[in-house]
């Protein structure tokens, strides 16, 4: 996590009528860490993977998947920053994925891909995105959800839990719902951003833009699906899934989801009051919790859906074991 | 499907708006408690009690209480 945690209170004195608990009323949050000016995504991701790979052999390590849309450089890509970084084995191949709320089912499906084929044995998952940097500083639909974070994951053959019945989709005529325009080769920013903020809370496309009601729409519309085809791909039933952890976007949509599926909320995991949205780490961060909670039993089956950005939408199943 | 449940519906779901407060003329994103999570309750009141979606930018186009619900009928078909 980095250094800085920043309560709801710290937002009291930005917005007249948001109070802490308004904030925790309507978002589910009631804090999040947020990366100062000088901690970059990278280095929540080395963070993770050093505490993961304590005492262990890391020379085996023969593939880096590093799940950011925060990359230190606009080249090279974070992973080879890592790679050197973590000292790791130059046979290892390594590239960043960038599909943040996507990022670790797609991650997950990569890392299977390569350890069924045999291109890799032992793949180190990292996730690390700092969204905060991003963001408008009073644009309050984002500075309030979004939290900084990164995790490590290692994946070998030798794991004794199955991940299988990947899906993993795409549809771009929704790129505009959560876009940050400015700064790549499209729209190159030379100048200093512009800070303009108008009274609906849009701001210039230098920052972060988020289409709430149309990200909302957008769930609505392809999660129920996900789940039926990954329950139909598993060859089982939702009443026969143990454990549903969706990407934590946010409470609302959430406990939405939740309903409209009909998942009993003792299978349902919620992981977002003290970390908000951190983006590709919301999956990883809520799984390690259920572990660290004895959640999981051996046999049991977990239902994982990441959904965001692109616009894009994945799931998998997981036996535990 | 009555404009008088579809008010109930909104009454019933949306923080802040007492129950008998709702005409329908009345001008939804004109009430004080309007924001942006009002208007996400709105999406998710539309699709849960009748599946069917409506565009953030479509509420915001639309005017009264009686306009949204003709909108959601004509998405029903």
């Amino acid at each position: 996590m980095p250094r800085q945690c920043v309560p709801n209170s710290a937002f009291e004195t930005l917005w007249d009528d948001w109070t802490a608990e308004k904030i925790f009323e309507k978002t589910g949050i009631r804090s999040r860490y947020i990366a100062s000016a000088d901690e970059c995504a990278s280095d929540l991701a080395a963070g993770a993977a050093e505490k993961l790979l304590k005492g262990r052999e890391r020379s085996t390590v023969d593939f880096l998947l590093n799940c950011t849309e925060s990359p230190d450089y606009v080249l090279p890509p974070t992973a080879c920053i890592l790679q050197e970084r973590l000292g790791l084995s130059t046979s290892c191949g390594a590239f960043d994925i960038n599909l943040a709320c996507s990022a670790y089912i797609y991650g997950l499906a990569t890392a299977h891909g390569y350890l069924e084929s045999g291109i890799a044995e032992e793949v180190l998952l990292l996730t690390g995105d700092t969204y905060s940097k991003y963001i408008h500083p009073e644009d309050r639909s984002t500075r309030t959800i979004f939290g900084d974070a990164g995790t490590a994951t290692l994946l070998t053959k030798a794991s004794p839990h199955k991940f299988h019945s990947f899906v993993l989709h795409t549809d771009g005529r929704g790129a505009e719902s959560l876009i940050l325009k400015n700064g790549a080769c499209r729209n190159p920013r030379l100048v200093a951003p512009d800070t303009s903020i108008d009274e609906n809370g849009k701001c210039s496309p230098d920052y972060l833009y988020m289409n709430g009601p149309d990200v909302f729409n957008f769930t609505l519309n392809v999660v129920p699906g996900l789940v039926r085809d990954i329950c139909e791909k598993a060859e089982c039933t939702l009443d026969a899934v143990d454990h549903v952890v969706f990407h934590q976007a946010n409470v609302f949509m959430l406990e939405h989801l939740r309903k409209k599926l009909k998942i009993p909320e003792e299978k349902f995991v919620y992981h977002i009051e003290d970390w908000g949205n951190t983006v590709s780490s919301t999956i990883p961060l809520a799984l390690e919790a259920c572990m660290a909670a004895g959640r999981f039993k051996p046999g049991d089956k977990i239902l994982l859906a990441g959904f965001g950005v692109g616009l894009s939408w994945a799931g998998c199943m997981i036996d535990w074991n | 499907m009555t404009i008088e449940a579809f008010i109930g519906n909104i009454e019933e779901n949306i923080e802040g708006i007492d129950a008998g407060s709702v005409k329908v003329d009345t001008v939804l994103k004109e009430l004080p408690v309007w924001d942006s999570l009002a208007m996400l309750n709105m999406l998710a009141l539309v699709d849960s009690e009748y599946d069917v979606q409506i565009s953030g930018e479509e509420l915001n186009n639309l005017s009264s209480v009686k306009s949204i619900f003709e909108a959601i009928l004509a998405k029903r078909g």
